[in-house]
């Protein structure tokens, strides 16, 4: 198992489900969502039902910290969390120093299975942002200890910076020389729906990055708020996806530490395996069902049953059980590419599942049924392309 | 030509549903527009019923909550408290509150302390709602946005302008396989065409409830 759970608002015992579910192995903590108090009875918990071998990371969210206005919940509870930093709180190498300590401190007492480095968001890999994030990456690496249980780096950018292979070949050249067990990396989306536009480019770049850094460097790559683009990521070497219940904690973006006003409530969605997507129970599973292809849309998980035989649309589907059984569809799909073998056969195994969805969608959308754009065929066609991209770049 | 807009088109679509309406489509008036729905905003909504304002039914219809819960009770088997947690996934406190409003309705009765049924009223509450998205161009929106609104309407219909139905014409059989109706609006001769009469479909309950509520809201305005 390969999908750790992206912890937010609203918790509940779908953690401790998915685990004791065998869809989960691990779990990446949300300090802007839990007390300091709460968090650590947390930990403890999870420790004391689960063991060593549960995977438990806390993501400090440093990157909060320059977000102006933010919407920071618990966040500035934590000794280490300080917001309204600019840019020139972080020209001075002895402030860099103190908020990589503080954090890392922090997260020494509470029991994480690795740290996590605080960073900043950047847009470029070649910009003033990047170089900060540079900074506070190798203070936080001559700031371990031998007790300490092994630092991954956070790298947190904006998707754009992916459009461009030269910046991205001098940063890997950079930080793969870095002696650290892993990275966490977090892609910071610009579609805000769900799931969002994928670039091709971009997720060929993207791969090519998890590939460098996974597979070749042999590092251990979590890949936050990645969802079902993080299949990807594993087919080329990365350790882990991560994934939510929300839909802001299945794909990054800065706005879930931003004020907003208004909204309704998101509506029902079903994860589809043979889809590769979450599709809307209403109306696209709903007029899946009538027209009598549900097969196409079903993912054969033990959830399904809430949904009964008749209409989809129709009996509840409450947010608590949605997310177990996207858990257990995307452990699932993890499991076929990960266990396929070497990087070559991985790629084989994930290109069958695309070429699979996009025939899914081809006989449903033949069939009569009409999707959303977001809900379409447009991402499977996407990492199909990205996959055949990178798989001619590189010659796996 | 003056370019279409979907205002325009909602106009003289409007007007003419009310004067000259399609021999099909007959017996079916307006009720709002715009209604908020669990599942977005039609652009108008009818009914051949004839539905009676009562402000403290609507507004005890109108609410996500009350319309999910009401929809799992039933008329001879009382459904308990736990009942209702496991089929909608509200607390007990938040189920407890909406059942005083729905008994305020008259919608529920607690026939033992935690067992709840539906009254006459509530059973009561039925009727065939329609849904009309309009567009200018882009038919598969519309499409797509008719089949959402099929949740709690069971008849739905696209309304394009004459000008531009060709395009949706040419894929009439997705219309048909979905159950969902085309009709077109002669701009010029004010002429309203129904290319595809909708098929009527099984709505959703809650879905229909929450509706009934808003267009019984909208109609006492």
């Amino acid at each position: 198992m390969t999908i750790y759970a992206q912890h937010g608002y609203g918790k509940s015992d779908k953690i401790e489900a998915g685990i004791r579910g065998k869809t989960l192995s691990g779990v990446v903590l949300s300090p802007r969502d839990e007390t300091p108090a709460r968090m650590e009875s947390y930990v403890a918990d999870l420790r004391g039902e689960f063991g060593a071998d549960l995977q438990i990371l806390l993501d400090p969210q440093f990157y909060a910290t320059t977000v102006l206005p933010a919407r920071d919940g618990k966040l500035p509870d934590y000794p280490y969390y300080r917001g309204g930093l600019t840019r020139g709180n972080f020209v001075s190498p002895s402030n860099i120093a103190l908020y990589v300590r503080e954090t890392l401190d922090y997260q020494r007492t509470l029991g994480v299975s690795r740290l996590v480095s605080p960073t900043v968001l950047f847009d470029d890999f070649n910009d003033p942002w990047s170089q900060i994030a540079l900074g506070m990456a190798s203070e936080a690496q001559g700031a371990l200890t031998p007790s300490d249980p092994g630092l991954l780096l956070s790298l947190v950018f904006d998707e754009g910076a992916l459009r461009h292979r030269k910046p991205l070949d001098d940063f890997l050249d950079l930080i793969t020389m870095w002696d650290v067990p892993g990275f966490y990396v977090v892609v910071r989306r610009a579609d805000v729906g769900y799931p969002a536009h994928s670039d091709e480019t971009v997720l060929t770049n993207l791969m090519y990055l998890l590939y460098a850094l996974g597979e070749i460097n042999s590092f251990e790559v979590v890949t936050g708020y990645s969802d079902f683009v993080g299949l990807l990521g594993q087919a080329v070497g990365a350790t882990a996806t991560c994934t939510g219940w929300y839909n802001s904690l299945r794909q990054f973006s800065l706005r879930r530490f931003q004020p907003v006003s208004g909204g309704r409530a998101a509506r029902p969605r079903y994860s589809s395996g043979p889809l590769l997507n979450s599709v809307l129970i209403l109306p696209e599973f709903s007029s899946a069902w009538r027209l009598g292809h549900t097969a196409s849309v079903h993912s054969g998980t033990a959830h399904d049953a809430a949904l009964g035989s008749g209409n989809p649309g129709t009996p509840p589907w409450p947010a608590a059980v949605s997310c177990l059984h996207h858990w257990e569809v995307m452990s699932r799909l993890a499991s076929t590419v990960v266990t396929a073998g070497r990087t070559s056969r991985r790629l084989d195994a994930l290109e069958a599942i695309l070429n699979n969805a996009i025939a899914s969608y081809a006989s449903l959308e033949a069939a009569g049924v009409t999707f959303g754009t977001h809900t379409g065929s447009r991402e499977a066609h996407a990492m199909s392309r990205a996959v055949a991209a990178f798989r001619r770049e590189v010659g796996v | 030509m003056k370019p279409v807009t979907e205002e325009a088109v909602s106009r003289v679509f409007l007007r003419v549903f009310a004067e000259r309406p399609p021999s099909n489509l007959r017996g079916v008036s307006i009720l709002c527009s715009e209604l908020d729905c669990l599942q977005g905003r039609p652009d108008h909504v009818g009914s051949k019923s004839t539905l009676v304002h009562c402000g403290v039914l609507a507004s005890a219809l109108n609410s996500r909550t009350r319309s999910e819960i009401l929809a799992r009770l039933h008329r001879r088997a009382p459904r308990t408290l736990p009942y209702v947690k496991r089929a909608t996934g509200y607390t007990g406190k938040t189920i407890v509150e909406a059942m005083r409003v729905l008994e305020l309705a008259a919608l529920v009765r607690e026939t033992a302390p935690g067992r709840f049924l539906l009254t006459e009223r509530a059973e009561n509450l039925r009727g065939d709602l329609w849904s009309f998205e309009l567009k200018v161009e882009q038919w598969q929106r519309a499409l797509f946005q008719a089949t959402q609104y099929q949740a709690f309407a069971s008849r739905s219909v696209v309304v394009l302008p004459e000008a531009w139905v060709h395009r949706a014409e040419r894929n009439l059989d997705r219309f048909a396989a979905l159950g969902v109706g085309l009709l077109a609006v002669d701009m010029e001769s004010e002429a309203l065409r129904v290319i595809l009469p909708p098929k009527r479909v099984n709505t959703i309950k809650a879905h229909f409830l929450y509706a009934l509520g808003g267009v019984l809201a909208a109609s006492s305005r």
